[in-house]
């Protein structure tokens, strides 16, 4: 008699192997050098945005709704839409998060203690990126794209949002795409802002797309000091990249140019600038000395390690962890050292001296003379 | 043969009156505009045969849609060195300077497209770049600009459209219908100096007339011996010294070479002064930008046609929307300078003094005491800034850049003026 029972049961056991394999948490890294730590942490969207909590222990993430974690304990769904963008205020007591539609975007701050709902607005546009100045008030980019016959309007509006006060905005990018370029671009559009905002939170660095009928589309990296509204433009970039990352000091941006190097330049051109491999996504530790190209970690100017893949990732203030997103899987690395960001308290005369260089008041090489000179006092 | 010649001189006496039977516009257009035709019979075209169509053309429909209009170029079709000087000259410069199309400004005309454009049509007609004709409605523009200056492309403006006597043309009055008035009053001027008291007094041939200083020998270029623009800053020397060599030759017709050249000469000198007191009040009106202060600034009024939201000082500044302090600039550079430069090279001393430079001078007091009272009003004190509200440092690093960058001071004045602020700033307790 032919062994059925016997047969069928090995089957099941490979099978059950097989799934159980399949399921097992491979991870995202072959080869970890050893003074790193990698801790998984829970299973997200793998569009998810991360923002960390200024105190380097919480974080937030987008995934099913809004949900917040500390790096020792679970993760908790603390609010029921899923944002677009999220944003710890400096103090970590406010937490900013936006809800893009189709043609508006509602802004709500939620009180960190309890996730009540302190304040909402609705802002025209698309909303993906947010940033706080202070704990009062929001700097929000909002992308508005209107479409006609020729092509459309692509605009990107930059509002001040302090509460119980009138909402201030100014165009930052206004152009007339072909509807071919709207076409090739697609939802990538709304996407196109990496707004960042500096360490002393007086300026913006984002990504200005020209797009226009005449001359081609063309790509810059863009600072702008949010007092005065003056703008400097800091290279040419690609359109498949993510924006400036500001340094520390305030002063430099790393960036992509997104075919031929990474760099690591200041800011105002006054000092030698610093190249890495090409890469499209990059991250940066508050200190500088860690830098993400794509999956590859990059310790002082060298090659660390790699990643198998890292589909977005942010450096904890601190500069202690790393937290990135792996295929829906949300993971902890810890053990990195950064270097403390060389520059000097925010004080007003220090912000005073940046806004006239941002006016051209004061040349850069004055800028520097003048803070040596408050250095030395 | 005495009657063949007889009769041979009979014909040529009658010639232009058949002519003018055998025009086929005539029997109608003496009904319709007689005073065109009659002017026409005594004109020396109809000696010359040259009939309505000649000019005209016989397209009777272009002709009423006035798209066939007689312009220079027709003119210049048999008067060609007329023609080319005309339009090498100032009059046939015009309003022409390359100008940008009004469809974008807010609370525009639409009407005011036909002054540039034929009715349907995107191509401009004309390249007109004056401000404040861009601020003129329809009416005010073609009335008030265009009149005079159509000069560029109308013969008819000194010739009449049917007349050729030379008579209106020769005639100094035609000149008047244009260059008069508070902004240019040539005609007063001559009409009430020397050789004007002398040409009614004593005849033309004692004193000259505009035609004979400025289109001597019968030239249609009136821009000879002219050394500077109607902005009056002189030309560059090389072209400067032909120029006046040129009007040395017309006015040694009458006097001694060096009698004309020590008067031209002293005409210069004034022209320099006063552009001397021009740049004092236009430097005071900057500053007074420079620091925010003028009422309404630059950036709250309605955009300027051709630069924006910016301070205008030069020719193209405008006499509404702006400043009191700047319509008393405007007032000096357009009426009392012109008054002064010109009255001084048309010998007229009134004109150049009283008219002009008096009244300059004063200008510029008023234009001190407003930018003085502006000062006082935002709390700044009149003489050195040591007012009880000095301006923030912010504004004065601003002021300083802007008086940099308009030449006011030099870079090494600049550099260190920072320096000064800059230091105090940084000694200041925070």
């Amino acid at each position: 008699m032919f062994p059925y029972r016997t047969v069928v049961s090995k089957i099941l056991l490979i099978f059950i192997l097989l799934l159980l394999a399949s399921c097992a948490v491979v991870p995202p890294v072959s080869k970890l050098p050893e003074q790193y730590t990698l801790t998984r942490l829970d299973k997200v969207s793998s569009v998810s945005k991360i923002a960390w909590h200024p105190d380097s222990q919480q974080y937030a993430v987008s995934s099913g709704g809004l949900v917040v974690g500390r790096i020792d304990g679970p993760i908790h769904r603390v609010h029921s839409i899923e944002p677009a963008a999220i944003a710890w205020s400096p103090t970590g007591s406010l937490l900013a998060i936006s809800d893009p539609d189709q043609e508006q975007s509602k802004i709500r701050i939620l009180a960190t203690d309890d996730w009540r709902v302190l304040a909402e607005i609705e802002l025209p546009g698309q909303v993906r990126d947010l940033a706080w100045r202070d704990d009062e008030q929001l700097v929000l980019a909002s992308v508005h794209l209107s479409y006609y016959s020729f092509g459309g309007n692509y605009k990107v509006q930059l509002y001040h949002w302090r509460q119980n006060e009138e909402l201030v905005s100014a165009t930052i990018v206004d152009s007339s795409p072909l509807k071919s370029t709207l076409d090739s671009l697609g939802k990538q559009i709304y996407d196109t802002v990496n707004l960042q905002i500096s360490p002393f939170r007086d300026e913006v660095a984002f990504t200005r797309y020209s797009l226009t009928p005449n001359a081609g589309n063309h790509y810059r990296l863009v600072v702008r000091n949010l007092d005065t509204g003056r703008e400097r433009v800091v290279a040419k970039i690609t359109n498949e990249t993510n924006g400036g990352h500001y340094f520390g000091d305030g002063d430099s941006l790393f960036y992509t140019d997104g075919y031929r190097q990474s760099l690591a330049k200041t800011i105002w051109d006054t000092a030698p600038y610093e190249a890495y491999p090409a890469g499209l996504n990059l991250e940066i530790s508050p200190g500088g000395r860690y830098k993400l190209i794509d999956r590859q970690l990059f310790k002082d100017r060298n090659a660390d390690f790699s990643f198998d893949r890292i589909d977005s990732a942010a450096f904890s203030p601190d500069g202690s962890k790393m937290l990135f997103i792996t295929d829906g899987i949300l993971y902890l690395l810890t053990g990195l050292k950064d270097i403390q960001p060389e520059r000097l308290p925010i004080s007003q005369r220090l912000l005073d001296l940046r806004r006239w260089r941002s006016e051209e008041l004061i040349t850069p090489q004055e800028f520097i003379n003048y803070v040596e000179q408050m250095e030395n006092q | 043969m005495r009657c063949l010649l007889i009769v041979f001189i009979t014909l040529l006496c009658c010639s232009p009156v058949l002519a003018t039977e055998t025009d086929p516009c005539i029997e109608c257009h003496r009904q319709k505009t007689p005073a065109a035709v009659l002017q026409w019979q005594q004109s020396a075209h109809v000696g010359a045969g040259v009939g309505c169509a000649d000019c005209h053309g016989s397209d009777h429909e272009r002709l009423l849609s006035k798209e066939d209009m007689v312009d220079a170029a027709v003119c210049g079709k048999c008067h060609q060195d007329e023609f080319a000087e005309h339009t090498g000259s100032r009059h046939g410069m015009g309003l022409h300077a390359g100008w940008g199309c009004t469809r974008n400004l807010a609370g525009r005309d639409p009407a005011e497209c036909r002054f540039c454009h034929e009715e349907g049509s995107t191509l401009p007609v004309s390249k007109v770049q004056c401000a404040r004709f861009l601020k003129q409605s329809s009416e005010m523009g073609a009335l008030g600009c265009n009149r005079c200056h159509q000069v560029e492309n109308n013969c008819a403006s000194c010739h009449s459209n049917h007349l050729t006597d030379a008579r209106i043309s020769e005639d100094p009055k035609i000149c008047a219908k244009c260059h008069m008035g508070p902004d240019h009053p040539q005609w007063e001027m001559w009409e009430t100096s020397l050789h004007g008291t002398l040409y009614y007094s004593a005849g033309p041939e004692v004193g000259p007339s505009c035609q004979n200083c400025h289109m001597s020998s019968g030239t249609h270029d009136v821009s000879i011996g002219l050394t500077s623009p109607p902005s009056m800053k002189p030309y560059p020397q090389e072209q400067q010294l032909q120029q006046r060599q040129a009007m040395i030759a017309i006015c040694s017709q009458c006097h001694a070479p060096e009698f004309a050249n020590r008067e031209l000469s002293a005409a210069d000198i004034i022209r320099q002064q006063s552009l001397d007191i021009i740049k004092q009040a236009v430097d005071v009106v900057q500053d007074i930008n420079d620091r925010n202060l003028l009422d309404p600034k630059p950036s709250d009024r309605p955009a300027h046609p051709l630069r924006g939201h910016e301070l205008v000082t030069d020719g193209q500044m405008l006499y509404e929307d702006y400043s009191h302090l700047e319509r008393l600039l405007f007032k000096m550079k357009k009426y009392s300078l012109a008054k002064t430069v010109k009255g001084a090279y048309h010998q007229n001393p009134a004109y150049t003094h009283w008219y002009g430079n008096a009244e300059l001078k004063m200008d510029l007091v008023d234009i001190r005491s407003e930018a003085s009272r502006l000062k006082q009003g935002a709390g700044e004190s009149s003489v050195d800034g040591k007012g009880a509200n000095k301006p923030s440092i912010d504004d004065a690093l601003k002021i300083l850049k802007k008086k940099f960058e308009r030449g006011a001071i030099s870079q090494q004045e600049y550099d260190s003026a920072k320096k000064v602020l800059m230091q105090k700033y940084l000694e200041s307790s925070e």
